[in-house]
This record gives structure tokens, sequence and C-alpha cells, in this order.
């Protein structure tokens, strides 16, 4: 049995003929551990998707199963539980908060779950412990996506859903994120990125392909690339 | 077009901002206008009746005649003069009521006003009467009334009922705070109905009087006539301006005491609103920060841009200040004044609209396009480009960076983040804060003036009146008569006196010397309010008017008693306090070592003679009377009080639900971030609560000092100089405002706790990028 499977997964709005599939029955699965990629162009479905794995949204038909969960059913309450224990998000604008310090943003999440982590282990694990005391305005773009990533790591989540993790930085600073991204699924951390960049899709183990809602593609990559070896 | 289409769309999109600078302006001008064009209403209605009926500007008091009157009329600057014969006469058939019955003969002067009946002819036989007192004792037009002075024994028909310019604002006596109107009013009829047997009794024709009236061309040349009458009329013992009577001098100090608090509680609710528009305005207009860079990169003009802005405030804010006008002058005002023309008998009565409301009306207007200007010219300064970028918010890490020390750190989240989400916004939290502490200092101004009125009257009723009956005595009580009244009811007497003190830097003060043989029927108390026991080796005067006249214990002053030569020098020894006389107080002893005979006119007892007819009293007062007067005009005060209170809950209630919505549309991205993160929406809802909720408490300790230094400087400062009443605001009142504030503040937090449920994470987080 896979760590992430979808099966007829649905998310459709409106209704009659005027219902709109964003994402059309559509089966999946995933390995614990393993880089995902999900590509597709815009519409395609893959914000939905990734808005249906972290339970921010609920489908419309069919089931969602992380784990021994089946998060599909569970209600709103239970969502938010199992966002607080199971789940890690990075945001591709880092949405992180403006009032409080680096070290805050990533101890916030004690106020929601029980760690074992250390905040200040935690920020130097991404290279931030010398900024643990600033105030997010005072890093660059990539040091906030940096927080983000630190704050989602923080609760040893079991997935870890990128939402164009790099698409507000360069090419190096990318890099350097994917590379952090990366590092997370040798804890075991499912991490599923999505992007519009295909250069990511060389370094992932399983590359997902979207297109108007359906699954055009579901493939693990045979040789995955070192980060070091894309730029953009 | 396309514009204007535009705003049309964006306030329907805005709704509750837009609401609430509309009824922000709303209130703020309707508050400020009906206040005001009650007050200002007050003054030109009293002013139409005076013009119309031609109020006197001088009286000649004395025993006058038909040389007087025409040595007076005589003089230069007199157009006319009329002489007038007054008394106190019972009614008979109703137990205890009086009339001042003032016989006339051509009324040229301070003409009567009919309300209902037919005009006064100095060839007629009846009664032209108080047209309040007619109502409530249910006299009508047509009437027989028995009236009996003395030797005057007259049945006549009620041909009017009317009122009279002087007596506007009519007391039976001094010891009525406010009138009743019950039982006691005032009559007018021909000088050709006193009776034989009555001249004969008095000696006097129907060519004495006790008053003349004057008639002046300019009221500049008043002061200068006063004197000339006094000096040169032989008979006239006393000459009054008509401000200083105590109908227009008691209409005058109520304008002017209204003058006074209503300034403060207009300006108040204006600010309040102003400041609240201003803030709402320039957060909507900085919220459409990407919008003015599209338009700009559209090709917009600057102005063009500019003036959409303008045009979102400018029509609410026009619409809401014709709506405040209209309300606050057909409404609030005609409400007010209503209630006040209770008291005061001004015909045809009807507010007027203070020129300083359209004033406030075109602020309202500037202001609400200024802040929309102000904010739309610093966000077209930067380049199209910059305006479309996602704007970083902005954090001034200095003014956060205390909040990261040590102590900080054992705060939870919640308290961290709140603190420094209020230092990061200090306009919105200030108006919040501003807003709220000022609603919490109407509540308790409203309150708290309702509070002092009362201690005001526990101060009266129980520290200064010891007596339950206080009998007004006749000035032509013999002294047999007085001898019986000592021998049968009380020797506890007092007597009061019309002075002059000559001040040596402001000529003569007009005021009254209280001679004092109550006996503890009348408690004189010291300057703290306690109890003070007379010496009899010179005089007191009070406090407020040592203040205001520059005086002080061991002063020597110099009086007169108006009507006589002689002049006393006095040593003044101590300083007592009384709220609504401002005055020269001495024993008997020492006013009869000065050489002046003691003709008591009041007499104190708690010996039940209510109804009596005792020979040589002209009025029997209850202490109740004067407790029901007092509580009547609480009654009205509480109705203002009210409508004052509900007005600021209002206020508090949009400024509370406009600034949380500000703030939770500024936060909402933030809010949705933690819902993805896991928080719960209870969690988040305690963290937005909590700052609301911070917020009042601060502003309720600020509005609760605050509320009782706006009712002292009401009653200390601001209300006439008459008055030395003191803030005395009860622990109730302030628990009410507190809690009334906090509830309220509760309410919108919690109404406003329900977005968070609704909360989209994936739309919040979508529109934040």
């Amino acid at each position: 049995m896979s760590f992430v499977e979808l099966q007829q997964v649905s998310r459709a709005y409106g209704n009659g003929e005027k219902t709109f599939y964003a994402l059309d029955h559509i089966d999946l699965t995933m390995e614990k551990g393993e880089f995902v990629v999900v590509l597709g162009p815009s519409g395609a479905g893959k914000s939905t998707l990734l808005n249906l794995l972290g339970g921010m949204d609920s489908p419309t038909g069919g089931s969602i199963r992380i784990g021994d969960q089946d998060i599909a059913a569970m209600s709103g309450k239970q969502l938010t539980k199992f966002r607080a224990s199971n789940v890690g998000f990075v945001f591709q604008f880092y949405n992180i908060m403006p009032t409080l310090t680096v070290e805050e943003n990533v101890g916030i999440i004690r106020d929601v779950t029980e760690t074992d982590y250390d905040v200040m282990d935690v920020l130097a694990s991404v290279g931030l412990q010398e900024h643990a005391a600033k105030f997010p305005s005072e890093l660059s773009g990539g040091e906030q996506q940096r927080v983000s990533i630190a704050r989602a790591i923080m609760k040893k989540p079991d997935v870890l859903l990128c939402d164009e993790p790099t698409g507000a930085l360069d090419s190096n600073t990318g890099v350097g994120v994917l590379q952090l991204l990366r590092d997370q699924t040798k804890n075991g951390t499912t991490v599923i990125v999505v992007t519009h960049n295909t250069l990511i899709a060389e370094i992932a183990d399983r590359v997902i392909r979207l297109k108007n809602g359906k699954v055009r593609s579901n493939e693990l990559n045979p040789a995955p690339k070192a980060i070091s070896e894309v730029s953009w | 077009m396309v514009l204007h289409k535009k705003m049309v769309r964006d306030i329907r999109r805005n709704i509750p901002q837009f609401i609430t600078i509309f009824l922000m302006i709303l209130i703020g001008v309707m508050a400020y206008t009906g206040i005001e064009s009650y007050m200002l209403g007050m003054r030109a209605s009293a002013d139409r009746f005076y013009e119309k009926c031609n109020l006197q500007d001088l009286d000649a008091y004395g025993e006058l005649d038909r040389d007087d009157l025409e040595q007076i009329r005589g003089m230069d600057h007199v157009l006319n003069a009329e002489g007038k014969y007054t008394v106190l006469a019972n009614i008979e058939d109703f137990d205890g009521h009086k009339a001042e019955l003032n016989f006339i003969s051509t009324n040229d002067i301070c003409r009567i006003h009919i309300v209902e009946g037919e005009p006064y002819g100095e060839d007629k036989t009846g009664f032209w009467l108080d047209s309040f007192y007619a109502e409530n004792a249910g006299i009508a037009v047509g009437d027989t009334l028995h009236i009996t002075y003395q030797a005057l024994d007259i049945t006549a028909p009620v041909l009017g009922l009317c009122n009279v310019p002087d007596h506007v604002y009519d007391t039976k006596d001094e010891t009525e705070i406010f009138p009743s109107h019950t039982d006691y009013g005032f009559l007018y009829l021909p000088s050709s109905m006193m009776t034989d047997a009555f001249l004969s009794e008095e000696g006097i024709t129907r060519d004495t009087y006790t008053s003349i009236m004057v008639d002046l061309d300019s009221t500049e040349n008043a002061d200068a006539l006063r004197s000339a009458i006094r000096d040169e009329v032989a008979n006239a013992q006393m000459v009054m301006d008509i401000h200083d009577e105590p109908s227009e001098g008691g209409y005058q100090r109520e304008i002017e005491e209204g003058d006074s608090y209503v300034g403060i509680f207009s300006g108040l609710f204006i600010f309040i609103a102003l400041l609240s528009v201003i803030t709402t305005m320039t957060r909507v207009v900085h919220r459409e920060r990407m919008q003015i860079g599209t338009m700009k990169a559209l090709g917009y003009s600057t102005r063009a841009i500019t003036w959409h802005y303008i045009s979102y405030g400018l029509i609410l804010s026009i619409l809401g200040g014709i709506c405040g006008l209209l309300l606050g002058y057909f409404g609030l005002g005609h409400f007010f004044l209503g209630m006040e023309m209770e008291y005061y008998e001004v015909p045809g009565w009807s507010n007027a609209i203070n020129p300083s409301s359209y004033f406030i009306f075109v602020l309202c207007i500037v202001l609400t396009c200024v802040a929309s200007y102000l904010t739309s010219r610093n966000l077209l300064r930067q380049p199209a480009a910059e305006l479309l970028r996602v704007e970083r918010p902005k954090v001034q890490q200095k003014s956060l960076r205390f909040t990261t020390g040590e102590r900080f750190r054992s705060y939870s989240f919640a308290t961290r983040w709140n603190l420094r989400d209020i230092l990061r916004n200090k306009a919105r939290t200030i108006t919040t804060l501003v807003g709220i502490a000022g609603c919490m200092i109407l509540m308790v101004a409203g309150l708290g003036m309702r509070d002092s009125i009362h201690n005001y009257l526990k101060l009266e009723l129980n520290d200064i009146n010891h007596y339950e009956y206080r009998m007004n005595l006749s000035p032509s009580i013999t002294v047999q008569e007085l001898m019986n009244l000592f021998e049968n009811y009380t020797d506890h007497t007092s007597m009061s006196l019309n002075i002059e003190v000559d001040d040596p830097d402001e000529g003569a003060i007009v005021t009254n010397a209280y001679v004092d043989d109550s006996k503890g029927s009348i408690q004189i108390l010291n300057t703290r309010n306690k109890p003070m026991k007379l010496s009899s080796y010179g005089v007191y005067v009070t406090r407020k008017f040592a203040k205001l006249h520059g005086y002080q214990v061991g002063d020597t002053i110099t009086w007169r008693i108006n009507g006589l030569d002689d002049v006393f020098q006095s040593e003044i020894i101590g300083l007592n306090r009384d709220p609504q006389n401002q005055n020269m107080t001495m024993t008997r002893y020492y006013y009869q070592r000065l050489g002046i005979p003691y003709y008591p006119d009041s007499a104190y007892t708690d010996e039940d003679i209510q109804g009596q007819s005792i020979p040589g009293v002209s009025t029997i007062q209850s202490i109740d009377s004067v407790s029901d007067g007092v509580n009547d005009m609480l009654a009205t005060m509480n109705s203002m009080i009210l409508l004052i209170i509900f007005f600021a809950a209002v206020l508090a209630v949009v400024i509370l639900y406009n600034m949380g919505i500000l703030s939770f549309s500024e936060k909402d991205y933030q809010f949705a971030t933690l819902k993805v993160l896991g928080f719960a929406d209870s969690k988040i809802g305690r963290l937005f609560r909590q700052q609301n909720l911070w917020i009042t408490v601060v502003a309720i300790i600020i509005g609760l000092p605050l509320g009782y230094f706006v009712t002292d400087f009401i009653f200390q400062e601001a209300i006439g100089d008459v008055y030395d009443f003191a803030a005395h605001i009860t622990l109730p009142s302030y628990l009410i405002a507190a809690a009334g504030t906090f509830l309220v503040s509760y309410l919108v937090t919690i109404f406003l706790n329900r977005k968070i449920r609704d909360i989209d994470m994936v739309q919040s987080l979508k529109s934040n990028e």
C-alpha cells in the first residue's frame, strides 16, 4: 500500500451543466520519503491537488488516504488537527508572520502541536541561526523562504507541500531552497512540489503531470539528477 | 464613465467601510446640529418673543406714582414707560394656589401674548391667565376665577390664556429651583378692576405702581439710565436691568450653562466621528494600491485617479452630512428643545440651525476628501511598476525590537503577536482607542451630570435645608403678625437682601446677602460641604464669589443695600459654599450690630402647615415640592442623557465594528496562514479578540478619569457663575459606563469573530499573492 493514495478524487465547482472539474476523478499514489514534482499548465489542477492533500479543501468525490488516515472523510476540526500534526506548507510568497521574529515564526508550531525539535537546531539546519532575532523584513527573499521551510519542518511532517517554492527566487537561491526540501526526504517526509518549472522535475523521484484536471502521467524518475546539476 | 461604474461597485464591495463613513458623518453632524440648534433655538425663540412683545429694558421698583412715571418718560433715551401694581393673591377654590396679580393699564411694553381667548383691553373686565398654570390647573377660557388679597375680592371670567415676556422663567419664589406651574401662575388684569375697598385699605390710587417698566432706545444706555432713575426718581428704591431679573436672568443662565456643556458633547461627537472617518478613508484608499497601479499603468492621469478616489468619500460625506443636518435639526434639536420648553413660557419656539453646523458639514466633507487625496497622492508618487508588486509588509524593527527581549520571551505567542500588531498599526489603534475612550467619556459625563445633579439635590434637601415648610413672609407683615408667628409656629427666620458690592476693580457687583437667624433650619456649609457655625464679628462670602471677584478671608468688603444710601464695610471672616447662590452671609446679630433693622422674609418650621392661611404669610412651600420640582427636571435630563448614551453607544459600535473589519481585512492572510498551519478557529478567534479587548480596557481606563474631568469642568468652569457644583459621579455610574462599553466591545468582537470561521484558506492565500 502506498503512503499517499488518491482514488477517484474530484473537486467540482458549480452544478448541473455548468459543473467545472478542477480535478476530475484522478487516481494517484506516492511513497513515503519521495520527492514528488507536480507539473502542469495554469488551470491544470495543481494547486487544487495541493489544497486537497493539505486538508485546506475537501474533495467533492473520491478518497484521499495519507498514511492510515482518510482525510476526505474528516470534519473541519479533524482536518485542523491533521494539518497541525502531519502537514508542512511552503508557499511561493512565504506567508510568514511579519511581526514575529525568525525564531518566533518557527516556534509558532509549538502552539499547535508537540514536537521534539529545537527551534535553534531547525534554524541551524536551514542556515538561519544567525538571523534568529531578526524580523522577516530584515531578510532577503531566499532567507524568508528558508524561514518558511524551517517552520514547515519544525513539526517533522509526514507530508511537506510546496506551492511554487522557488517562484519568487533567483536561480541560485532557488537551488539552495530545493536542496533543503530534498534533504527532508531523508527523514521520511514525502515532499510534494507544485511548479511550472520543468527543470525541477529532473531532480524528482516521481513526476506527476496534470492537464485539465486529469492525470496525464505519473512516472518514476529512474535517474534523478543531483541538485547541483540544475539551474535556470 | 468606467471609473464611475468602478466606484459604485467598489462601494458595494466595501459596504461596511462606506456605511461607516456615511453613519459616522451622519451621527457626528446630527449630534452637533441637533445640540447646537436646540441651544440657538432657545435664544432665538426668546429674542423673537421679546421683540414681538416689546420686553422692557429696565424695571424700577418702589412705591411709585404717576409723577414718577412721567419723570421717567421724560428722561433721555426713554422711549416709553408703563406702571404695574403687583400683589401675590390667593386663587380661591384651588387649595393653596397663588397668583401673581398684575394690574396694568395700557399694554404697549411687555405686551401680553394671547395663546387662547381675546386680546387684552384696558376697558375689559376679566383675567388673562398664565397658560402653563392654566393647563396644569385645568382652567380654560370662560371659566370664572375668584381672587382674594386682603381687602381685594374679585370674581371674574378668564378672558384669555397668555404668555408674557418678563415671565418666561416663572418660579413661585427663589426656593423653587425649576418652575412647576402647578400651584402658581401669573394673572394680568386692567387697573380699573382695583376695587375701592382694596384702594382704600392699601392707601393707593389706580395710578400707584409697585414697578415701572422702562423701554429704552438702545440697550447700550441701560446702565446709564439705571443709575439716573435710581438717583433722580425719589421713589425708585431699586432699578434692575431686565437681564438681572429672575425671568430673563434664569433663562439666560440656562442658555449659558447649556452652551458650555453642549459644546463639549457636540465637539466630542464630531471629533470622534471625524477621526474614525479619516482613518477609514485612508485605509480604504490604501487597500486600492494595486488598482491605482493598474490605472496608472493603463495611462490614467494622476488627476483622474485622485479625483476618482476623492469622489468615494465626497458622495458619502455629502449624503451623510445632509442626512445629519436634517435629522439633527428636525429630529434631535426639536426633541431637545421641546423637553426644555416644558419649563419656559416661550410661545412659537423653534430650534434654529447654528451657522457653525454648516461649517462642520463642510469640514466633514473636506477632511474626508483630504484623507482620500493625501493617501492616493502618496501612492501615486510611486512608479506604476512598484504599485503593481505585492506590498511587502512593513515592520519598523526599531519600534518592535524591545519586544524581543528576555522579558517578552515568557509571553504567549498571542500576546507578542497582538502587542506588535498594535505597535505596527499605531494610527488604527489610536483611532480605536480615542473613539472608544471618547464614547466612554460621553457615557461617564452623561451619567455623571445626572449623578451630580442628584448630589446637588441631596445637598439641598439633606444638608442645607433642615425644615419641612418654608413660609415666605409678606413684605407688609405687621409686628403683631410676626409676634404671633413666633409664638404659634416658629422663630426660625432669615432675611434676604439685594445688595451691591462696591468693588475697587469691577465697580458695582449686584448680588444678595443672606441674614441668618434660622437656628439651624438653614445650615451653612463650609468649602468642603460640611456644616459650619457662623460667627458674628464679620461676614462670609461663598468661595466662588471670592474666587470670581478676588476676595479672601481677612479682606474688607464694601457693600450697600439696594434702595438705601448707607455704605457698610465688613471684614470677610470665612468662606462658605452654596451650590446655587454666590453671595454674602452674616448672622442676624452682626447685621443688627450694623444698625439695620431685621425684617425676616422667611420662616421655617417642621410643623405641618400645608394649606393653612397664616396672617402675614404670603406663600408656604414644602420641602417636598422643592424635591418634586428637581425630580421633574431630572426626569427631563434623564431622557437627554439616555439619548446621549444611546448615540455614544452607536458611535462605539460603529467605530469598533469598522476598526475591527479594517483590522481583520488587513490580517486575514495571516489568519489564513495560521489556519493552514493548524491553528483552530477558536484559537485564532482568541487572538483577534484579545487585541480588541485590550484596547477597550485601556480606553475604559483612560475614559473613566477623563469622563470625571469633563463633568467636573462642566460644573466647575463652564456652568454659570451663579452655581458652584462639583462633579460627583457614583460608583454604579462608572461601572455602568465601563461595563456598557466593555459589553459593546465584546459583542462587536464576537460578531466579527464569526468571520474567522468563514476564512477561505485557499482564497485568502491566493489574494495575498
